[in-house]
């Protein structure tokens, strides 16, 4: 299977807002897919997300994009308001909270722990633009630093023309035991319509896989000075 | 290089694959000299621990000679002697810190397989499927050892490389499980299962202070280096009904600590071990747990069950009861071998254990298919069989 290019279609089905649909470039799939919420979503790791979840979001998508009848009856019903969809997580990392902060900080690293990401270039000095390659197609957005408390948060926003908005957080905390307790937290809004939303519910634990394994990987860079591979 | 593939369920195969690369600054590169079977393997080659794939290459239990090394290794170097740990540790984790090894963070690839299992992940280990990291095993010429500086230990003078190599596994496994027992004087240990990891439990036992040791098995062979070299009291479950002699045996108290050293595929000739193949064969519990029953019903009130028999995943009719109303203490797990083996290297240094016996068979790996049958078979008094790749 695939896995990348079906992502990259459940991608579209999902944030490609309906009165757009011919929009579909690159810079948009890529808002979608994006934020810096795409901390999230370094893609390399779609390929560990349960099967089961996958194909049954595919097709949903599919099946509705594929015949306009039941498309059109789908995004017909679009009176529903644009609920955010959230997810966090945490993980307990062996590393003072200040190095953790620090390393977080200099959005250069991020490309090192998040396989898709392939660079984070500030724009302003709030404001980066990101780009990332999934299974050969790039990608690029913008998003911007919402709140910054040395050694504690830092909270981001994606940048207002794109479709989807998205938002996040990370929050350093000292763990108990020694080391840092590091909490990312989540949110997109989906399209406006209950196709929308029936997608982004099916993939949500989708999602929340890919931000494990780029906080993993963060930790394990951070623990070990390397991300082990087989 | 030379090296033996699993192919599918019970199908092995020497092939020709490429010479493994150094990946990562803390890896090494060891030239293989010898490479045992293991209890664990068989429950790979059988079926019974998914994430097996065709061209996965075996086995966990080995020596070798250091002869690359990444750039920042530091404690060893080309030319070493060393025996590895077949589990990989970073040595930076929490639970590397605190010598709990096959506990480790960072050192499964695919940490995401055992946490969807397990809760958590688990150390990466060598051959041992994809849930465990999908690392290339020791039945090559050559293997790649990750974190190398804290898996690989130099092996002292005048310890033969026969007794080494059981120092990577079946030696720190059967220690552990001895160790877990907390073994106070005049401390009786009954051991389930005598293969290499039971006989090495046995031997631990004895030298951590046990007054006795009653050991279990069917085989006979098995049965009869239980006593002779192990000096262990010895009862064939095929013949002996196994939870009234052990009562006898110990003035009708049980065991102060009770060793299962089988493991999911476990044999008997009563009628629950239809019922758990069945179970098994129909994926209605993913392994068969006599042995572990066994433990927990013979134990004595308060002692200590100690696992180190590899479970996968699911059992059914877990005496929850026993365990709970006779307050028995449980304690598991895949071995911690980086904590042991350096104490295990000198006490084989010092002849205070002997693991050379275990070794029965010695061939070329190009006959690896047909060792792996004959060890699975309990043929031709086979213990372990150790290949020169
Ligand atoms: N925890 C660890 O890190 C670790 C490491 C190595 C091996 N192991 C596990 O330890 C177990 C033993 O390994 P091994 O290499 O000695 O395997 P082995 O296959 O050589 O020996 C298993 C023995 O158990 C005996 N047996 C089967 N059913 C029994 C029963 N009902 N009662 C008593 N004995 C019974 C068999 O006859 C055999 O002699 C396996 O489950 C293996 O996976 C665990
Ligand atoms: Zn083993
Ligand atoms: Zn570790």
């Amino acid at each position: 299977m695939r896995a990348n290019n079906i992502l990259i279609s459940i991608i579209r089905g999902l944030f490609i807002v309906p009165q757009k649909r011919n929009v579909g470039s690159v810079e948009r799939i890529a808002s979608a897919a994006a934020g810096a919420t795409l901390t999230a979503m370094a893609l390399r790791n779609i390929r560990h997300t349960p099967h089961r979840l996958i194909p049954g979001a595919y097709l949903l998508w599919r099946g509705a994009s594929g015949y306009c009848p039941l498309y059109n009856a789908i995004e017909a019903d679009t009176t529903e308001g644009a609920e955010a969809f959230e997810f966090s997580r945490s993980f307990t990392i062996l590393r003072d909270r200040k190095d953790l902060y620090n390393y977080w900080h200099d959005f250069n690293n991020l490309p090192g722990i998040m396989e898709h990401v392939t660079q984070v270039a500030p724009l302003t000095a709030n404001k980066y633009l990101w780009q990332a390659q999934f299974n050969g197609q790039k990608f690029e957005w913008q998003a911007e630093i919402t709140e910054d408390e040395e050694y504690k948060k830092i909270s981001w926003e994606s940048v207002d023309d794109y479709d989807v908005r998205n938002s996040g957080s990370v929050i350093f905390s000292d763990a108990p035991k020694g080391g840092t307790e590091i909490k990312v937290q989540v949110k997109y809004f989906p399209a406006k319509t209950k196709l929308g939303r029936l997608v982004a519910k099916a993939l949500n634990p989708a999602f929340k896989q890919m931000l494990r394994e780029d906080l993993r990987n963060l930790k394990r860079k951070m623990e070990t000075n390397e991300i082990v591979v087989n | 290089m030379k090296a033996l593939v699993y192919e599918g369920v019970k199908e092995l195969k020497v092939q020709s694959i490429p010479d493994p690369e150094i990946l990562q600054d803390t890896d090494a590169i060891v030239k293989v000299s010898l490479s045992s079977v293991c209890g664990s393997d068989l429950h790979l080659l059988n079926g019974y621990v998914p994430t097996m794939k065709s061209g996965d290459v075996l086995g966990h239990e080995f020596i070798g000679e250091v002869v690359e090394t990444g750039k920042k290794i530091k404690k060893i170097k080309k030319g070493d002697r060393v025996v590895v740990a077949s589990v990989i540790g970073c040595g930076h984790c929490h639970y590397c810190r605190h010598d709990e090894w096959s506990l480790c963070d960072n050192t499964n690839p695919n940490a995401w397989i055992p946490e969807k299992l397990y809760g958590d992940t688990t150390a990466g280990i060598f051959g041992y499927s994809h849930a465990f990291g999908g690392f290339a095993g020791s039945h090559a010429e050559y293997i790649r050892v990750p974190f190398a500086d804290f898996g690989a230990f130099p092996i002292p003078e005048g310890v033969s490389n026969d007794k080494a190599v059981f120092a990577s596994d079946a030696l720190p496994t059967g220690y552990m499980a001895a160790d877990f027992c907390d073994i106070k004087k005049g401390d009786i240990v009954a051991v389930w299962g005598c293969g290499g990891v039971g006989q090495m439990a046995i031997n631990s036992a004895y030298h951590l202070g046990a007054e006795r040791v009653i050991a279990i098995d069917r085989i006979p062979d098995r049965l009869h280096l239980a006593q002779t070299k192990a000096k262990a009291e010895v009862l064939n479950f095929e013949d002996t009904d196994i939870l009234e002699a052990i009562k006898e045996m110990t003035g009708g108290r049980g065991p102060d600590c009770c060793i299962d050293a089988v493991g999911m595929e476990a044999y008997n000739n009563g009628a629950d071990y239809y019922y758990d193949k069945l179970k098994q064969t129909l994926r209605l519990q993913t392994d068969r747990p006599t042995a572990l029953r066994q433990t927990i019903q013979s134990c004595r009130k308060g002692g200590v069950v100690s696992v180190v028999g590899v479970y996968a995943g699911l059992i059914d009719k877990f005496p929850m009861g026993a365990l709970m109303n006779k307050a028995l203490t449980i304690r598991a797990g895949q071995m911690h071998a980086q904590r042991y083996i350096p104490h295990l290297l000198d006490l084989l240094q010092q002849e205070k254990l002997d693991s050379s016996y275990l070794l029965t068979h010695k061939w070329d790996l190009q006959r690896g298919a047909e060792g792996y049958k004959m060890f699975n078979d309990k043929k031709d008094n086979c213990m372990r069989v150790v290949f020169e790749p």
